[in-house]
């Protein structure tokens, strides 16, 4: 039998499609890019983020 | 990286097992003999440790020195490959020296495999065949996705980790050369877990230059879909979008969940370099996501 990336628990999925219902749900009413922008430099506490 | 990747390539440095995949090349085509020192490391996958990870794992299941030098040997063929695919699905192009190497890459990768198992060529063919049928079905899905706008689903998310099935015929193999053939599926499982998470990151990573390029991965498309009037030439733009979309954080959120899946899969299955790496990678994406998280609720 081969394995998949894809062939996993419930959990799993459960999780993503609750990220992806999140996702719609800021789709519909986005924050504003400007206030992003200046919120973003303050997550570059290290050299693996942005 | 982690220390027994790193042990590995101080074994078999890229050198080493770039000059042993071009020899082999060079019998298989000799007309091209003279075209192969030019070529790159980075066709054999020779500039990540990640490169390492089978043959760390097959050293840590007690596989011995020449095994090892075999495995990696034949793992840099078919990179090389699969790198030409790389080169003709985001490129559009790839030098047609490589072209004319690839059949033979593979060749010697498929004969490389029964060699070493001593097992029919057939067997390992079929295990390549059906995991070669996952690496095609996930990039029909990248591919999908380049053609329109629509929005990802569960299937699309979970399965961006079968862009690296065909390695998992390498697992299968480690796991058959030291006896422990039970193994290699749940490894190979473990394996192409973590690289849903990886690809996740990288995904997250390159944003800025995929909106550029037109490659609508998951956060390009979350960004396009919350902002329709996006400049995908503006990095910092687009990198905003992609954080205001929600999508960045849900990319490290669930790379997180694929990392701490890949650690206990492989735990369980004995392969500890495997589970050592996801652990890593699961430490360090959820330090990412806190401060990501902290950057965009601050007040």
């Amino acid at each position: 039998m081969t394995a998949s990336s894809a062939t996993l628990d419930p959990i799993a999925r459960e999780a993503v499609e609750h990220e992806l219902a999140e996702a719609e749900t800021t789709t519909s009413n986005p924050a504003s890019l400007n206030e992003i922008r200046r919120r973003l430099p303050q997550a570059n506490g290290d050299q693996d983020t942005w | 990286m982690p220390q027994a990747l790193a042990e590995e390539a101080a074994h078999n440095p890229f050198g080493v097992v770039g000059d042993r995949a071009r020899r082999q090349l060079a019998e298989a085509v000799p007309a091209l003999a003279g075209d192969l020192e030019s070529f790159p490391l980075s066709v054999f996958g020779l500039t990540s440790g990640f490169f390492y990870v089978t043959a760390a794992q097959g050293r840590a299941w007690g596989m011995r020195d020449s095994l090892v030098s075999g495995v990696l040997t034949i793992q840099a063929l078919g990179h090389l490959h699969f790198a030409f695919h790389d080169a003709v699905i985001d490129d559009g192009y790839a030098p047609a020296i490589m072209c004319l190497l690839s059949d033979a890459a593979l060749l010697s990768y498929l004969q490389g495999l029964a060699t070493l198992s001593g097992q029919p060529a057939s067997v390992y063919q079929e295990l390549h065949r059906e995991y070669y049928d996952l690496y095609v079905a996930a990039i029909k899905r990248d591919l999908a996705h380049r053609d329109s706008l629509f929005g990802y689903t569960v299937d699309d998310i979970l399965g961006l980790g079968d862009k690296a099935a065909p390695g998992a015929v390498i697992v299968q193999l480690i796991a058959d050369l030291t006896g422990h053939p039970n193994r290699g599926q749940p490894t190979a499982q473990a394996m192409l877990r973590l690289c849903t998470g990886l690809q996740l990151v990288d995904d997250l990573n390159d944003s800025a230059d995929d909106a550029a390029a037109g490659n609508r991965t998951w956060p390009v498309t979350s960004a396009l879909l919350a902002y329709p009037d996006l400049d995908v030439t503006d990095r910092g733009t687009v990198e905003a979008a992609v954080a205001g979309s929600g999508v960045a954080a849900g990319c490290l959120k669930l790379a997180a969940d694929a990392f701490a899946d890949a650690r206990g899969i492989a735990g369980h299955a004995d392969a500890t370099v495997l589970a050592d790496l996801a652990d890593m990678w699961h430490r360090r994406t959820l330090r990412r996501e806190r401060l990501l998280r902290e950057a965009l609720h601050a007040t």
